[in-house]
């Protein structure tokens, strides 16, 4: 069984935010109005965090990083849902079943990354987002918690295709959004367990660092540093 | 919120359901009333069409992907060697224009101040109607055309109609050409590439090269593979956009003063002897003037004092570009946004050629300029820069001519532009919105949108020749015309006794595919980057092409996307420049640069980010969303200020303050960034549209001062000053732009 992951090589991501583009149009993440952007409630299941500074001017230097939920080993967020709405799949994916989700946002006040976010609304995308939402993926019902699943409905199509091919699912097949849109190809994504995966051997950079470590919800999303360099 | 029972009900029924996450179209979900026909209805079947993208200069390959021939999400396609399967925020949003409701869905007539739709063949005939009655008395000249376009060969059509009709005045806004006009004075021409295989040293002049520049994602891949084998980037620019913060080193320079930074770099090079003293002989003209006066006059602590950069760093860098086997200084159209924006450009021409431009190479046998000079001869165009002189003029303007550009948002003197355009008899856009600028016209003949036609998008500014398709994936949905059809046919009309060799544009696209084809030169898009050993068997001779004849190369270009030349040799560049009397005390003395500010006054710095490209963003809600998402602001205007400045003001980060110039006030969150230069406030442009998309946030460009680059006509971007008085209440109600503010804790600085 395969155990997706991801790296993110900070000394090559330019921060153009393709992946947040693609993140938000292939899940069908809605589109909030103003007014609700204005209460905090618009929607990214990929975000860049805040820019940390180093330094005074003139020499500072920038450091952005992309974030998305880390698909914990150990995820906080689990463990605090009273109705088992999220649930850690055996491919080592944090899932969601919406249906099931009461909207109780426990797991967004337990998970240390803010990852989740909380869906106030009804649909109501503008109507040319609406026009090109991607079918593969159900638009959520309001008064459930959203979060990346690592496009998990493209792993979906890759085991049919496979299946019918006869053969395993290879590396290639199975690309989140942000993975395949990244033009500084910054973003790596696979299997940790396979050794000869791209991901994996990412992951042994000296350069890698997870967020929040000392938390031991270990993450699933590994950065790669830029200061190395 | 509030979940009632029903609501309750529902979720627990759906549980019950027990759907898992990520299925497609379960019963319970809410699906798109829009989307019913293709789940319930439709076969759901899967098509992908290749296409490109014209949302900013890179012109990137795009796959398309369609389900029961509604294109729905487009993605890049991986085996272009512009893009490599990369994709940019505006490229992955670009399907929805397809869909905007604003979209104009045929052609419109201005009747009394409103748009009224009539037929195509009656927005014709009062094109026609109208330029032929100035043609024929022979008026051309009151006729001016301002086009806005990436397309080198929509930009060649425009010239053949120039030229066929005798209309003289015309202006191409296009983001290379720009840069190259620059160069076609100094040196005649402009290098076709950066050599990456060479250059170890890039000096890049004030353009976001990772974000809105000539090949962004080119440029971006090269940039971060080099970087391991030695290559540096040097970014000289006030602000640390994304592209900088990549940079090896940041030479944050005043507003305006990159040319004289340049020209330090210059002195270095002479003082220490350490210029390419061939080239020079051979091709600077007036080389001992040029250094005599960059000695007399550029010395580091000159340069200090009008560039705001030590002149220890001013060597430092001078140093690093001397000592470079092939180092480049780079500069693209945003240099421009400069009151001496060309003189600016200049200096760092002057600065590449004292190294002999040994970072930047040309394509032996350029196939694609070859094509395009065989094409049009007499092609000179004119700049915006002369178009706003003749607006401003007394002599009148007959006829406007406008495609794709939305000039009067883009510019800072907007209301003048509005009052020019009031006074021109007859104004036809090809706009597919009624924008800023075409809500003046008189007549609108709307473009199909880019997924609805045909171009091909040449470029060699990866070293070999490039030609990407754009094809329409689906047919036209509305009661649009290509522009490019519309050229054609007046030029048939208005000069009957021209011959035409093409019947659309879209034959003239495959008659420009056709020469490609003819050549046997190159590859298609659909196999991967030829290794060095295929390299070496294409030299002695060895070809294997996967089409027999030119319907075999249409189809399979169409099918892979374009045509591309790996195989093309490259050559040094080395023009012979001549920069006449360009730098002269006379044309160099300091302008508004405020290396010293006056009291309590800040410089507006405006900067774009990538989700916007000249002000197009306001079109795709996912962006504008988007667009201040990094500083928690949405769909509002924000001001980043150095928090030592703020300190100054007693300013507090997320405060809404007001910000003045001559023009007026307006509302911006303020956001701290220590990385913004001291006495600086940056603003992003893209927001504040008035006439179509999101109509959100203010366009900085409003409140600047009218300031431009007399060469190109570029407005200034950085040369306002903004005043910030005491404030002398510290209560601000304000509602604009959807922005509240109450209580003491919020600062505005204006009562």
């Amino acid at each position: 069984m395969p155990r997706y992951g991801m790296v993110i090589d900070l000394n090559k991501c330019n921060q153009c935010e393709a992946c947040i583009t693609a993140c938000k149009l292939e899940n069908n993440v809605q589109i909030v109005s103003k007014e609700n952007a204005e209460m905090g409630r618009a929607m990214f299941w990929m975000k860049m965090l805040d820019t940390n500074y180093e330094g005074s001017y003139p020499d500072v230097r920038a450091e952005n990083v992309p974030a998305l939920c880390m698909q914990c080993d150990e995820p906080s967020c689990i463990k605090v849902c009273p109705v088992r709405a999220t649930f850690k799949r055996d491919d080592g994916i944090v899932a969601q079943i919406y249906p099931q989700c009461i909207g109780c946002r426990y797991c967004m006040a337990n998970c240390p990354y803010t990852a989740k976010v909380f869906n106030w609304f009804k649909d109501e995308q503008p109507v040319e987002n609406e026009k090109c939402n991607n079918i593969d993926v159900s638009v959520r019902p309001k008064g459930v918690v959203e979060k990346c699943t690592f496009c998990i409905h493209r792993l979906q199509i890759a085991k049919e295709k496979a299946k019918a091919e006869k053969r395993e699912i290879r590396e290639e097949d199975y690309q989140p959004a942000c993975a395949e849109v990244c033009a500084s190809k910054a973003i790596y994504f696979g299997d940790l367990d396979d050794p000869h995966s791209k991901v994996s051997k990412a992951m042994h950079d000296y350069r890698k660092f997870t967020l929040q470590e000392d938390l031991g919800t270990k993450p699933k999303v590994y950065y790669l540093s830029a200061k190395s360099e | 919120m509030q979940i009632n029972r029903r609501d309750f009900m529902k979720l627990l029924g759906g549980s019950l359901a027990g759907l898992a996450v990520g299925s497609a179209a379960g019963a319970i979900m809410k699906i798109p009333k829009s989307m019913e026909p293709v789940l319930y209805s439709g076969p759901r079947k899967e098509t992908w069409k290749m296409t490109a993208c014209t949302m900013c200069p890179g012109g990137c390959s795009l796959k398309i992907r369609l389900i029961d021939n509604l294109p729905i999400q487009a993605f890049g396609n991986p085996l272009s060697p512009v893009n490599e399967g990369g994709i940019c925020s505006m490229g992955i949003a670009s399907v929805a224009r397809l869909y905007h409701p604003e979209r104009l869905t045929g052609p419109m007539k201005n009747i009394n101040g409103k748009f009224v739709s009539i037929s195509y063949d009656e927005a014709y005939k009062i094109l026609k109607d109208n330029l032929s009655k100035i043609i024929n008395t022979n008026k051309q000249d009151d006729i001016f055309i301002v086009a806005q376009t990436e397309s080198r060969l929509r930009s060649e059509m425009f010239k053949k109609f120039s030229e066929v009709t005798g209309i003289k005045n015309l202006v191409i806004d296009n983001f290379k050409a720009n840069t190259s006009k620059i160069y076609k004075k100094a040196a005649g021409e402009k290098p076709d590439f950066i050599d990456f295989d060479k250059c170890d040293y890039l000096l890049n002049f004030g353009s976001q090269i990772m974000e809105v520049s000539e090949n962004p994602l080119y440029f971006t891949r090269k940039i971060i593979e080099h970087r391991s084998k030695g290559f540096k980037l040097a970014a000289v620019q006030p602000k640390l956009t994304p592209s900088i913060s990549k940079a090896d080193d940041w030479i944050p320079v005043l507003p305006a003063a990159y040319g004289d930074f340049a020209l330090g770099i210059a002195y270095v090079l002479l003082r220490d002897e350490q210029y390419d003293k061939a080239f020079v002989e051979k091709y600077f003209t007036g080389f001992n003037d040029f250094k005599q006066f960059i000695l007399d006059n550029y010395y580091p602590d000159k340069v200090q004092e009008l560039t705001g950069v030590s002149s220890d760093k001013v060597l430092e860098v001078g140093r690093a570009f001397e000592k470079a086997s092939a180092p480049a200084a780079y500069f693209d159209e945003s240099l421009l946004y400069n009151s001496n924006g060309t003189l600016n450009a200049m200096a760092v021409i002057a600065l590449n050629a004292l190294k002999g431009f040994q970072g930047y190479g040309n394509i032996k046998e350029n196939l694609i300029q070859s094509i395009l000079e065989k094409e049009n001869k007499d092609n000179e165009e004119i700049s915006f820069a002369d178009f706003r002189e003749r607006l401003a003029g007394s002599k009148p303007i007959e006829a406007l001519i406008i495609s794709d550009s939305n000039f009067v948002f883009n510019n800072t003197n907007k209301e003048d532009l509005k009052k020019q355009l009031s006074k021109i008899p007859f104004i036809v856009s090809f706009s597919s919105f009624v924008d800023e600028t075409t809500a003046n016209a008189h007549l609108i003949i709307p473009d199909h949108d880019d997924f609805e036609k045909f171009d091909l998008l040449v470029d060699e500014s990866m070293g070999m020749p490039t030609a990407t398709l754009l094809q329409p994936v689906v047919d036209h949905y509305y009661n649009t015309v290509d522009t490019g059809d519309v050229l054609i046919s007046l030029m048939k009309d208005l000069k009957s006794s021209t011959k035409i060799p093409y019947e659309t544009y879209n034959d003239y696209i495959k008659q420009i595919a056709n020469k490609i084809y003819s050549t046997h030169q190159g590859i298609l898009m659909d196999q991967n980057k030829p290794t060095v050993i295929e390299k070496g068997l294409r030299k002695i001779g060895w070809q294997t092409e996967s089409y027999s004849s030119f319907d075999d190369f249409w189809d399979g270009i169409q099918d892979a996307g374009g045509w591309w030349n790996p195989f093309a040799d490259k050559i040094s560049y080395n023009p012979k420049v001549n920069f006449d009397s360009t730098f002269s005390k006379e044309n160099l003395k300091q302008k508004k640069l405020f290396a010293s500010l006056p009291n309590k006054k800040l410089r507006l710095n405006i900067f774009k980010k990538n989700l916007d490209y000249k002000g197009s963003m306001s079109i795709f809600p996912v962006l504008v969303e988007q667009f201040g998402s990094r500083w928690q602001t949405f769909y509002k205007l924000w001001a980043e200020i150095n928090p030592d400045t703020a300190g100054k003001y007693s300013l507090r980060e997320r405060s809404i303050v007001f910000l003045r110039t001559d023009k007026g006030k307006f509302p911006v969150v303020l956001v701290y960034n220590p990385s913004v230069m001291p006495g600086n406030i940056d603003i992003p442009f893209g927001l504040g549209h008035t006439n179509f998309g999101d109509n959100c946030g203010a366009n900085p460009l409003d409140y600047s001062d009218d300031v431009f680059d007399k060469a190109s006509g570029m407005p200034s971007f950085s040369e306002t000053l903004i005043d910030l008085d005491s404030a002398s209440s510290l209560t601000a109600q304000v509602m604009t732009g959807g922005m509240k503010v109450t209580g003491t804790q919020n600062r505005s600085i204006y009562a």
